[in-house]
């Protein structure tokens, strides 16, 4: 069990609360909710250690497209990055819509 | 499923018919595994005690099965890949449904895991469908050596060539919930895997994890349909 915190300068405020994902082998859930501060927080939890440089570099690459103002709460099962990307463009996509 | 990569004849194992996403995999030649990287040093204490593989959800590559060893503990995990001819047996999930393997397994008394896959079954049985355990109860079957832990989640596999009615599904989910440990079920399509709970609750986009890797779809028997451009 790993606990990482991660912070992003943010544009946009985010329209809606949403959950996505499942808790399940190799899947992670996400939840998205508008943070209070116009900046974006990442906290994520892993059952997995020792892939603290994975998870920066997949929150790097997903911050710099998306400038949501989001408080972003990720519980993670081993999730590959792939999914984790997917994941986190799904909530974007549900808080949008 | 039309098949992959350009792969000749003989007794090779194909991805999508004979050896799918979940099957494990037993070595006739524990040298036979090739990485990616080099092996780390439990590879072969694990391979030694049981020589079995899981078979990992992506490509083939010309005619090698992509697999996986599974270590000592949750982050050691060892992709790779094997030669077709190093392969002696397959073992599908629903290959230990069918023989009941948990029925005689020694640890029965000791792990609340083998009394939920009798339910598991009668539930399974009452609608009709096809399914098996996998990740470490699956490994603990096939290899008959400990691997499921009191705090394991039991992986399922669900066959459903043809859609599943979402009634069933929800059904399925209510009643897994009431079992005493976590029950993880996939339900694999033609196109991929998607987990039951996420497909039973009926939102309008769910992760299918393909052998290219996960998308977002509407229909994971559909899977073209209503397919949105995601980047």
């Amino acid at each position: 069990m790993e606990m990482i915190k991660l912070d992003y300068p943010a544009e946009e405020t985010v329209p809606r609360r949403v959950h996505v994902g499942v808790v399940g082998s190799g899947d992670l859930e996400v939840l998205l909710e508008p943070s209070n501060d116009g900046q974006a927080h990442v906290s994520i939890r892993t059952s997995v250690d020792g892939y603290g440089a994975i998870w920066k570099n997949v929150l790097d690459r997903f911050f710099s497209r998306y400038k949501g103002a989001a408080a972003i709460e990720i519980n993670d099962f081993g999730a590959t990055p792939g999914i984790v990307a997917l994941r986190l463009q799904q909530a974007v996509e549900e808080s949008q819509s | 499923m039309k098949n992959d990569s350009g792969e000749r004849g003989g007794p090779a194992l194909r991805l999508g018919e004979d050896a799918r996403p979940h099957d494990l995999v037993e070595l006739r030649r524990r040298d036979a595994l090739v990485g990616e990287v080099p092996a780390p040093d439990w590879v072969q204490g694990c391979l030694a005690r049981a020589p079995l593989v899981v078979v990992r959800r992506t490509r083939q590559r010309s005619g090698w099965l992509p697999v996986g060893v599974r270590g000592p503990s949750r982050r050691d995990r060892f992709a790779a890949w094997l030669p077709p001819q190093a392969v002696a047996s397959r073992i599908r999930p629903e290959d230990l449904t069918g023989r009941c393997a948990w029925r005689e397994a020694p640890r029965r008394r000791d792990l609340p895991h083998f009394a939920a896959l009798d339910r598991a079954q009668s539930l399974m049985e009452a609608f009709g469908l096809t399914w098996g355990p996998a990740g470490s109860m699956g490994y603990e079957l096939a290899s008959r050596t400990p691997c499921v832990t009191a705090t394991s989640d039991l992986d399922l596999v669900l066959r459903a060539a043809n859609e599943l009615p979402r009634e069933t599904a929800r059904a399925l989910v209510v009643a897994f919930a009431m079992m005493p440990i976590r029950i993880d079920v996939q339900v694999e399509t033609p196109a991929g895997g998607v987990a039951l709970v996420e497909y039973a609750a009926g939102a309008t986009r769910i992760m299918l994890r393909t052998l290219d890797g996960p998308r977002l779809v509407a229909d994971p028997w559909r899977p073209e349909i209503g397919r949105e451009d995601l980047s």
